[in-house]
């Protein structure tokens, strides 16, 4: 579904991911951990076309989209939900969800999925005619991936959909990309939340200072002990602190 | 009460048209945060294309229409020739202020080589020579319809922002650049529309200020920017709907100031209106629900 090979891409000239290989088998679910500033959400939005690429080769579903623009990239299947979640605040949670399907033009069959995203977080339902700015956080995490959900992306691309939550909500948004991932559509999950992460994935990618560590089954990965010193051990710590 | 009552028939009929030229200056600085000083020139240009198209004898409906699109051709070219072209070169702010000035200029000159400086008028229409008097007001036919024509056109631009793709699209980019290609939006060209629907506001606005005035000028459009300028500020920076109260407070102030102060005091007011304001409540009098920049 997508394959980054040998992938380089920063911003101005300054490098901040260096020759980097992911590949997303099509119905996977792959994780992309690592620590503040590793490249996680520079390796996304190089995908996505927000960050160009200096050299490598970004394909989707075997095509060479690298550096083609945004728009192309949507429309070829890949959705973005954004670090931030990057609601447009000023407009209601309907109009979101409706310019989400922006790529779709006039498809009759977005009525149909906009319900669906409706059944599936209910609580978008009671406040379609707020603004999205409005919405608490866990809301505008659900907004977004119904923003990315309403384009019928192929491969859906998650930047830390857990940052910032309560733990409850955690669960329900880590249980919501389990089951679109179920039903069919491809995810790259990129965390702070290892453990999260790894227990939805299937396969995951460490990252460090830019480059790609290492990449195991997420099984492997959860009893590596690289893994668990830097990206659970702590969190355990933590965990157990809380 | 007559002389209140008269006022404010003709407050509302120039406040109408304020208000369609503002709303193109304010939408752009609302999707883009910059100023487009060519927005006047092209009042002024869709004036004359009114005015050419009555003298050919046409109905007046067309006159409108080519002003429209006019207005709306050459605000796709001021973004083309000027705002993108820096946008990409990574030009300051300031230069787009300069570069538009500009622009307004070259089209003011070529008014005048074209058409002289002299002041034109519309050729005489059924419009102008019916007026009812309502216990001593007198209302003209051509004030009811500029009135009608401005809402008309707001309303066609309200329902485009709230309820079209297109609509929704330019808010997202409003909003940001980069939510909007998220999306799957085509920036370059969402601005590109937005452009052509600021300009074709101004055309409009120059046909329907024409026609009430009877007044048609190279220099027109820059008395018109001072204007729109003032009720962007009035409205709140990049606020449709406070450009649309905006604009009628000014019509209104400027038309009751000349009749219970002295026409000299005109625009002073107007600007007095605007320090006032500022004082009180710098983001505009109608802040709160502008679509705000990330
Ligand atoms: N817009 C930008 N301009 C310049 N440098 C940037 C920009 N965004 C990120 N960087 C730098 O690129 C590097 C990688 O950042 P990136 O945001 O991809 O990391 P990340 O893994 O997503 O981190 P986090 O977990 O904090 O989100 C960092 O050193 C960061 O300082
Ligand atoms: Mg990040």
């Amino acid at each position: 579904m997508l394959e980054l090979v040998k992938v380089t891409s920063g911003y101005g000239s300054v490098a901040a991911v260096e020759d980097i290989d992911i590949t997303v088998p099509a119905g996977a679910c792959v994780c992309l951990i690592g620590a503040n500033g590793a490249g996680k959400t520079t390796t996304l939005l190089t995908i996505c076309g927000l960050v160009r690429a200096f050299s490598g080769t970004v394909r989707i579903e075997g095509r060479d989209m690298t550096a083609r623009p945004a728009d192309k990239i949507v429309r070829a299947g890949v959705s973005l939900v954004p670090e931030g979640r990057r609601v447009v605040a000023s407009m209601s949670v309907e109009d979101n969800l409706k310019v989400g399907a922006y790529v779709r033009g006039g498809d009759p069959a977005i009525a149909d999925d906009m319900d669906l995203i409706y059944t599936r977080f209910p609580r978008l339902k009671e406040r379609r005619f707020q603004y999205a700015g409005s919405l608490s956080g866990g809301e505008q995490q659900m907004l977004a991936m119904g923003r990315a959900l309403m384009a019928r992306p192929k491969l859906l691309l998650l930047d830390e959909p857990s940052m910032g939550l309560a733990p409850h909500v955690v669960n329900d948004i880590f249980a919501t990309i389990a089951d679109i991932n179920a039903k069919g559509t491809t995810v790259l999950l990129v965390e702070q939340n290892a453990r999260k992460a790894l227990s939805v994935a299937s396969y995951g990618y460490v990252m460090e200072h830019g480059r790609i560590l290492f990449a195991d089954t997420a099984e492997a990965l959860a009893r590596d002990p690289r893994v668990i010193a830097a990206y659970l051990g702590m969190r355990a710590a933590e965990a157990a602190a809380g | 009460m007559t002389t209140f009552l008269q006022q404010v028939v003709n407050g509302l009929s120039l406040g109408s048209i304020y208000a369609v030229f503002a709303i193109g200056c304010t939408l752009i600085f609302g999707v883009l945060n910059i100023v487009n000083l060519a927005q006047g020139a092209f009042f002024m240009v869709g004036a004359y294309l009114g005015l050419e198209i009555a003298l050919l004898g046409l109905p007046l409906p067309l006159a409108l229409v080519v002003a429209l699109v006019g207005g709306g051709i050459l605000g796709m070219a001021s973004e083309l020739l000027v705002f993108r072209v820096l946008r990409l070169r990574g030009g300051h702010k300031w230069m787009g202020l300069v570069a538009s000035l500009a622009l307004a200029r070259l089209l003011v000159g070529i008014a005048q080589e074209v058409f002289g400086t002299a002041v034109h008028g519309y050729p005489p229409n059924p419009f102008t020579a019916i007026v009812w008097e309502i216990g001593g007001v007198r209302v003209q036919l051509l004030q009811i319809i500029v009135v009608i024509t401005a809402v008309i056109l707001m309303g066609i631009l309200g329902f485009t922002l709230q309820k079209t793709s297109v609509g929704r699209a330019i808010r997202t980019v409003a909003f940001s650049e980069d939510v909007a290609r998220i999306v799957g939006v085509e920036v370059g060209r969402t601005i590109l529309i937005t452009f052509f629907i600021a300009g074709a506001l101004a055309g409009a606005a120059g046909v329907l200020l024409g026609l009430l005035f009877n007044v048609v000028s190279p220099f027109m459009g820059e008395h018109m920017l001072v204007k729109g300028l003032t009720v962007m500020i009035l409205g709140g920076l990049g606020n449709i709907p406070g450009a649309v109260a905006g604009g009628f407070l000014l019509g209104l102030v400027e038309v009751f100031s000349v009749a219970y102060v002295s026409s000299a005091f005109r625009d002073a007011i107007g600007f007095g209106l605007i320090f006032l304001i500022l004082l009180v409540k710098p983001t505009g009098l109608f802040s709160g629900f502008e679509e705000r920049r990330a």
